[in-house]
């Protein structure tokens, strides 16, 4: 029955990780170019990474261009 | 404190159970005892298992009578119903194809020949003899009923043509909502612990009230452990087309009034493999399931409570922003396994308290649940979600049956559920507005006994209050009310040798939110979708006809159906893009005739009592009056399977050899958006090993031809990506059943 028991929790403690993990992750930014060429703008990771997406990439000219941070 | 409560409870128990049945089961052919026979207590829910003497003991209930099933491999089911007696012996007959069960997903409780309805009954056993990965692929083996899928990780029950809104999927009674009319949404309901699955075709309103008008889909735990044994379920597998696998843990324990069980399961599979080498991009998911439940046998009461969680993120396959894209822009040379965008985080919450209360001529059922689904979907940002929708879901039934007139019984009942939708405000699209959905059901049902004949009709009143919290797509605020009045009649002689059942029934379903309000993207459907607030219910009314002939070795079934839908509500491309994404339209026709059947033999010839064969062929057509905008009719499947038992070898055991065979023919009733799908045949093969009674292994292959083949139900199919190529696997399942050791 213990066994069960710490099976059981094993597993719960387990599948939380696996879920909470995600949120660490970093990635590979970029934004397209009007021609449809992309521009790299590194990796970035957590609340950088989730503010670069939100507010997006401006250049030194001004221009503002909205960034993916993904692959496919 | 421990010691006390402890006491308490054993005096109680000692107080409710005081008195044991016993009995014996016996061979008919033999009069030898029957080893490993099932006792099942139907209202008290209670189990027990014979000895290899084939005897059992099993504490009383306080009930006047009571309903038993006895079960035993090899033998036909025995259903009886036992009033006074505390001493039995019971004889089982010999048979080798016995499709009677007991279906719970109709007004009550009762024998499949009894059932004026058709209900298609499954132990979830049957269905895995080749392994499935996901539930929509199990339950497609069941005749008539098909999967919508995208890739591995998603796939929606299709019954009888009909899909999403129109299917209405119960877990142990309890109402399933998931946001289920998106195409890419799947089920959220796991293989874990689950026993058995019904099938209720055609519209069902009467007992499940708005929306199923395709039918209905119950699932059912597996039973606790048999009263005064604990047993605990270790199972693992491997597959290669995925380079995945899956582990489950499941652990039961029955007291003479307590029961109760916990699992965990996780799955993970990488992208699957094609036919041609490559692998189905982004095609990889996975899923973590935990479970658990408790049950408890009153003095005249069965009360369960349940929870259920599964979690799963899933790749969605067949995004690129090239817009030259052909089906290779979608495969590749290297299978991931790591997420990647597009994905989908379906999280679903189900708790549920059913409870039965037994008297000498009434029943009663309270069940009240809460379901809650969340759904987000990332599409090109990976922190910011495209979609990101809450559903919370209250439920509640309260059902009375009513047997004071000799042969006649009465269902009455009231069902309800207040749903709420809401949107999370860092989702950069919002495909339906925050809303709440207010559903009020009430009904009565007669069945009346006639020696072999058995009638049931019934009528049904439902009311939907629709309203949303903010205006939406340039639109105000929405509130709709509608109603609908529905009815259904139903008749079944079941003799011995031929069951023939007649069924009328109606159904009707309110326009869903989305249909209604949507103005947005639907990335995972690869559409701009726009809702029509004009649209009115639909209204189904169909004609089920189910004849059985039953033979010592042989069993035909044949049912054809005709299901009429006024009003039906679809979905059309108009010749516009937004942002290069389609745009479609809700439209509604006024209406749509649906018909075909599903014909299934089980012969298991005399002269080989190893081997059983099953065929099946099921047969969908649709017929409008104006034009051809039914998209997604299944193709015609012609399924067989061929099983062999052996018994070779002693702590090695060579038990089974499994064959299926399904040829899928081909889809030319198309929609003008759709294009037909080519027939194709697939061929699997599975056999088993059992080491020392507890452990039994599997070994198989599916797709064993390497067929390219492309499901005309696939949301695949518009990519042109086949499904997956040859898949070798193996299972392994440990069984463990201790007495406890106070029993």
């Amino acid at each position: 029955m213990k066994k069960s028991i710490f099976i059981f929790g094993a597993v719960v403690f387990l599948a939380a990780n696996l879920q909470s993990c995600k949120k660490n992750e970093c990635h590979e930014c970029h934004y397209d170019e009007p021609d449809g060429s992309e521009v790299e703008l590194g990796e970035y990771c957590g609340d950088e990474l989730e503010n670069l997406e939100a507010d997006g990439y401006t250049d030194a000219s001004g221009n503002a261009y909205e960034v993916h941070c993904h692959g496919h | 404190m421990k010691k006390l409560f402890f006491t308490f409870f054993i005096s109680l128990n000692a107080l409710i159970f005081s008195q044991k049945i016993e009995g014996r089961v016996l061979s008919e052919a033999t009069s030898k005892g029957v080893s490993e026979a099932v006792f099942y207590i139907i209202e008290s829910d209670q189990r027990t298992i014979s000895d290899s003497l084939g005897k059992f003991t099993l504490v009383k209930p306080k009930l006047e009578s009571y309903s038993v099933k006895i079960s035993a491999k090899g033998y036909q089911n025995k259903f009886i119903t036992i009033t006074n007696q505390k001493e039995f012996i019971f004889y089982l007959t010999p048979q080798h194809v016995d499709l009677q069960e007991i279906t719970i997903s109709g007004s009550s409780t009762q024998i499949q020949n009894q059932n004026p309805f058709h209900i298609e009954t499954r132990k979830l056993s049957e269905l895995t003899n080749i392994y499935a990965i996901n539930m929509g692929e199990i339950i497609s083996k069941i005749p008539g009923v098909y999967q919508a899928s995208l890739g591995n990780g998603i796939a929606k029950p299709v019954v009888r043509g009909q899909q999403g809104m129109r299917v209405v999927s119960l877990l142990n009674g309890l109402r399933i909502e998931g946001q289920q009319w998106g195409g890419d949404h799947g089920m959220g309901i796991s293989e874990l612990g689950l026993g058995s699955v019904e099938v209720i075709k055609g519209p069902s309103s009467l007992l499940y009230g708005a929306d199923a008008l395709g039918g209905v889909i119950y699932f059912s735990d597996a039973p606790y452990a048999a009263t005064g044994t604990r047993e605990i379920q270790v199972y693992g597998l491997g597959q290669t087309n995925t380079s995945g696998g899956s582990g489950r843990f499941i652990f039961r324990q029955s007291n003479d009034r307590f029961r109760w069980m916990f699992g965990a399961g996780y799955s993970n599979h990488a992208d699957f493999e094609l036919p041609n080498k490559k692998f189905a991009q982004n095609s990889r998911f996975d899923e973590l399931v935990l479970k658990t439940s408790l049950g408890f046998t009153g003095k005249k009461s069965v009360h369960n409570i349940r929870y259920n969680y599964v979690h799963s993120t899933v790749g969605i396959p067949g995004h690129t922003h090239d817009t030259t894209a052909t089906a290779e822009t979608f495969f590749s040379d290297q299978q991931g396994r790591k997420y990647m965008l597009p994905a989908q985080f379906f999280s679903n919450h189900y708790i549920s308290s059913d409870n039965k209360w037994f008297m000498s001529k009434n029943e009663y059922h309270i069940l009240t649940g809460w379901t809650y689904n969340q759904l987000i979907e990332y599409d090109e940002k990976v922190t910011i979600p495209s979609l990101s929708m809450n559903l919370m879901n209250s439920i509640y039934t309260i059902k009375w049956i009513n047997k004071s007139v000799k042969n006649i019984k009465f269902t009455s009942g009231i069902q309800g559920m207040v749903q709420l939708n809401d949107n999370e405000p860092n989702a950069s699209d919002t495909l339906i507005p925050n809303s709440l959905t207010i559903d009020n059901g009430l009904y009565t049902s007669i069945q009346y006994s006639m020696k072999l004949w058995n009638f049931q009709a019934g009528v049904r009143y439902d009311i939907r209050n629709l309203n949303t919290f903010h205006p939406f797509g340039g639109s105000d605020l929405l509130t709709r009310n509608y109603d609908g009045f529905n009815a259904s009649f139903g008749s079944v002689y079941g003799g011995k040798k031929v069951t023939f059942r007649t069924a009328i029934s109606t159904g009707y379903r309110a326009p869903h939110l989305t249909e209604l309000v949507s103005n947005g993207f639907h990335h995972g459907a690869l559409r701009y979708e726009i809702g029509d607030r004009n649209l009115i219910p639909e209204y189904a009314s169909q004609l089920d006809v189910t004849t059985e002939i039953t033979r010592e070795h042989v069993v035909v079934v044949v049912n054809p159906f005709i299901n009429q839908i006024r009003n039906y509500i679809y979905i059309q491309p108009v010749d516009s893009l937004i942002e290069n994404i389609p745009v479609f339209k809700y439209r509604q026709l006024s209406s749509v005739l649906f018909y075909g059947g599903d014909v299934a033999v089980h012969y298991h010839p005399h002269f080989a009592h190893n081997l059983h064969i099953e065929s099946s062929v099921s047969l969908i057509y649709v017929k409008t009056n104006s034009d051809s905008s039914i998209s997604l009719i299944p193709q015609p499947r012609f399924q067989n399977s061929l099983r062999y038992s052996f018994n070779l070898g002693r702590k090695i055991t060579l038990k089974e050899l499994f064959v299926q065979y399904t040829f899928m023919g081909a889809q030319n009733q198309v929609a003008f958006i759709e294009t037909p799908s080519s027939s194709y045949h697939l061929l699997d093969a599975s056999f088993s090993i059992e080491i020392k009674k507890n452990i039994q292994l599997n070994i198989g292959c599916k797709n064993i031809l390497n067929t390219k083949f492309i499901d005309h139900l696939s949301r695949l199919k518009n990519i042109g990506m086949p499904g997956p190529g040859r898949n070798f696997y193996l299972s392994f399942n440990y069984n463990l059943t201790q007495n406890l050791k106070n029993k």
